[in-house]
């Protein structure tokens, strides 16, 4: 057998050392005392260990080990405790056996198998329960050792206790941050959820989020959700490519900022225009574009009908002369063009015509001769109203002869219109002159102008002179 | 506490049934069968038997079965019970964080029977938590269950489960007397067990655990203690953990690794522990004692009430020390066995008692009583 006093000299090292290695493992309170109380319960072999914190002459439970403590509840034993805390605090050290009278009154709960309990006031700031199912408690050292660690015990639940202190307060400043960043994140959201245009962000051409209003925009219900629908398939088909071009540019990092208008397709089939603002970006850490969308239908046919006014003669629907020289100078530099013929028509006897029948004679003579030019020429000729009574056709990849017999059938035309006439009969006398480069334009033009005016003089009521018949 | 005690030595299932069938009655709460580790055991037809039967059933599979002081380490020993009698399967206990049920549903539970994987982790915080799960006078008695190989198997089962790294917790409502014996002695100590991880004591008194146990042993031995003998000889020289109680509890070695030894439970860091050594008269007296202790617990619970049978969980190594003389261990339990209850048991790895006074402990190379 060993030597006694060693056996508890090492025993109490021991235990004092693992007491002292549990009290220092936590900075949570709970968790730190249910390690030391473990460890005691364990150690010492008792039946369960409880922990109490006193503070200003009462006791508040932090937590046990040991027989049913998972299911203890500290109300039935409290007040029992507080009772007698005042003769605790002054001893120190309380060692009730279960033949004394009170012993059930602070071994709430019993099973019967309780013989021994130990009370412990540590520096007025813990309270040990422990219940033992054995007497003799006294004798085992275990006192002695929680006396000596006491104050280190204390310590460590004052370093808990400023601990929890620095806890709570960083939980109130992580919930006051929490709380602004929910106020933002509200703000944001009331802003895209509210915006009156579309608001969506795209990710691996997918819609990763859509506002309502973009929903609303493409004839969808609350309900119904565009999320991770290709972007792409909004577009209307024949501006899938343009729409696709236009991610691109993102993805292959050549923009950053990208503005498109294109034809998309609502959910019924309807087709609009929608404009579209998009912004690189990155979500989740990958790449991303986010923007607006807006339907610009009406802006769109306006600003047709305003590009229609501006390039059309009111009166006839042809194009007028600032547009005619806009193409007369885009062919110009086009070689395809060559050779170019440049015909000019001039509406004769129209101020006699308008002296005489009035000037809305005037205008429905006007408007018959632009029909039938237009009826006459190829769809690949452009033909305008040049001035009040003349109009001037460019046609394109035309030599002398195909603009002969263009002009013959111009002819044949007014011929066979004429006979249908009541009225007025309609003459035109008709000009042209063919480019075969574009250093020979200015000189088409002229011999057109002056091929016209030689007609108008010669004719008696259709002459034709042609660069050809010279 | 048993209803029927039946054994079933045949090497085939064909007779099962019938087994079976003999164990239960209309008034049957539960079965539990213990199947020694030899038996040659079909799990699919295994199940496809016990699955019939309506009755609760549930088991493990040990190193061996004792049935009327005779050793098996073949066959099923079927125990089946008439009081209220209820089981909760307890899975992956390495990483529980809490039980999966209240084990003890509010009410007294008188006996609590648990059954564990012998070889997993984390036995001592889940014998803590049913400990601390019940606030009634429970007593709880038990063992590990494995094989003797100690590789990691399946070794519990109910009629839906088959599994390892888990438990038994069997809560059966009847009275039983429990006494626990070893029977070992101090050789050398204290010392501190001052580093452990695990299964794994590192280091004994500052030093290597390896060397330190080495020279203690050898100094006992006259020769060499090697990687070679260390299970021969180690089973002779286990350690014990001294309570502040006085009390041990003993631990096996039953392995080295990197200068560790391997034990079988947990030792807690900074443990105060003991070389023990032991010999066959202590430990067949032990047995005995724990007999005496177990009828002594329950006519002292248990008034004008009468036991029906006796229950022995004794740990493998004890009978890898005893060797020829383990039938007098049990010869010793017979003539303790003043009643002359029918007997039923296993031999476990590792044992479970308590009378439910004290922290309810996992002991190795211990024999554990119940009578009731």
């Amino acid at each position: 057998m060993f030597n006694k006093t060693i056996l508890r000299l090492v025993q109490n090292l021991s235990l004092s050392y693992e007491i002292s290695l549990a009290i220092g493992q936590s900075l949570e309170l709970k968790e730190m005392l249910n390690k030391f109380i473990n460890t005691l319960v364990r150690k010492t072999a008792a039946h369960r260990g409880t922990i109490w914190l006193i503070q200003d002459g009462s006791i508040k439970y932090i937590t046990g080990a040991g027989s049913g403590t998972s299911e203890f509840t500290p109300r039935a034993i409290t007040p029992s405790l507080e009772n007698i805390l005042d003769e605790i605090l002054d001893k120190e050290i309380l060692i009730v056996n279960s033949d004394s009278p009170g012993f059930n009154t602070i071994c709430c709960y019993r099973n019967g198998r309780e013989k021994e309990i130990l009370l412990m006031a540590i520096k007025n700031t813990l309270l040990i329960h422990l219940v033992f199912g054995r007497k003799g408690i006294a004798k085992e050292g275990i006192v002695s050792v929680l006396k000596s660690l006491g104050p280190k015990l204390v310590n460590a639940v004052k370093a808990c206790l400023n601990y929890q202190k620095v806890l709570q307060y960083e939980q109130k400043e992580k919930q006051r941050l929490e709380n602004a960043l929910q106020q933002t994140e509200e703000r944001y959201r009331l802003l895209t959820e509210k915006a009156l245009v579309g608001v969506f962000l795209i990710q691996n051409r997918l819609i990763k989020y859509a506002n309502p209003k973009l929903a609303q925009i493409f004839g969808y219900n609350a309900g119904e959700t565009l999320h991770n629908k290709e972007f792409v398939e909004l577009a209307a088909n024949d501006n899938k490519p343009k729409v696709s071009a236009w991610l691109e540019k993102f993805y292959s990092g050549c923009s950053t900022e990208e503005h498109i208008i294109f034809s998309a397709v609502r959910k019924d089939g309807s087709v609009f225009y929608c404009e579209c603002l998009g912004s690189r970006t990155e979500h989740n850490g990958k790449p991303a574009i986010v923007g607006t969308l807006n339907d610009v239908t009406i802006r769109e046919q306006e600003k047709e009908k305003l590009q229609h006014l501006a390039e059309h003669d009111g009166l006839t629907g042809v194009y007028n002369r600032r547009y005619l020289e806009e193409i007369l100078s885009s062919l110009k530099n086009n070689p395809h063009a060559y050779p170019l013929t440049i015909i000019l028509f001039d509406i004769d006897h129209l101020k006699e015509i308008n002296d005489y029948y009035g000037h809305q004679m005037g205008d429905k003579v006007i408007r018959n001769a632009a029909f039938i030019l237009q009826k006459c020429l190829r769809k690949i000729d452009v033909l305008g109203r040049y001035g009040g009574d003349e109009f001037l056709a460019l046609l394109p990849n035309t030599n002398a002869k195909t603009a002969e017999s263009i002009i013959n059938k111009i002819k044949d035309y007014i011929n066979n219109d004429s006979k249908k006439q009541q009225d007025v009969l309609l003459s035109i006398s008709m000009g042209f002159g063919t480019a075969e480069n574009k250093d020979q334009l200015d000189k088409a033009f002229n011999q057109a102008d002056s091929n016209m005016y030689i007609s108008k003089a010669l004719k008696t009521s259709f002459s034709i002179f042609g660069s050809s018949k010279k | 506490m048993y209803h029927k005690i039946k054994f079933y030595s045949k090497s085939s299932f064909l007779g099962l049934n019938d087994f079976l069938s003999d164990l239960i009655t209309e008034d049957t709460t539960g079965i539990i069968l213990f199947i020694g580790e030899k038996t040659l055991f079909n799990s699919q037809q295994f199940f496809s038997y016990i699955k019939k039967y309506n009755v609760p059933i549930c088991g493990g599979i040990f190193p061996g079965l004792l049935y009327n002081n005779r050793i098996y380490t073949s066959g099923i020993l079927g125990i089946s019970f008439k009081v209220p009698f209820r089981y909760e399967a307890v899975h992956n206990i390495p990483s529980l964080t809490k039980l999966p049920m209240s084990v003890f549903n509010k009410n007294q539970v008188q006996t609590c029977l648990v059954l564990h994987d012998g070889l997993t982790c984390g036995i001592d915080d889940f014998l803590s938590k049913i400990f601390s799960s019940t606030t009634y006078n429970t007593k709880f008695i038990g063992g590990g269950a494995g094989r003797l190989s100690l590789k990691r198997k399946p070794s519990l089962f109910t009629k839906d489960s088959f599994w390892n790294d888990g438990a038994l917790i069997i809560c059966i409502d009847t009275p039983v007397g429990i006494g626990v014996g070893h029977g070992w002695e101090y050789l050398h100590g204290p010392l501190v067990a001052n580093k452990v991880d695990g299964f794994y004591l590192q280091e004994i008194n500052w030093e290597p655990a390896w060397n330190y146990y080495r020279e203690i042993v050898e100094s006992e031995i006259n020769c060499q203690l090697t990687a070679d003998n260390f299970f021969d000889i180690a089973k002779k020289f286990p350690l014990g953990m001294i309570r502040t109680d006085g009390t041990l509890i003993v631990r096996d070695t039953v392995g080295i690794h990197n200068g560790s030894l391997r034990l079988i439970g947990e030792v807690p860091q900074n443990s105060v522990l003991a070389v023990l050594h032991g010999s066959s008269d202590n430990l067949i007296a032990a047995a005995g004692d724990a007999v005496v202790q177990a009828y002594n617990d329950y006519e002292k619970d248990t008034a004008n009430c009468n036991p029906s049978g006796m229950l022995v969980i004794d740990c493998i190594s004890r009978s890898l020390y005893l060797q020829e003389n383990t039938n007098d261990e049990f010869y010793r339990i017979k003539i303790c066995n003043k009643h002359n209850l029918p007997t039923a048991g296993f031999f476990s790895l590792g044992e479970v008692a308590s009378l439910g006074d004290r922290y309810l402990e996992l002991f190795n190379k211990t024999i554990v009583v119940g009578v009731g």
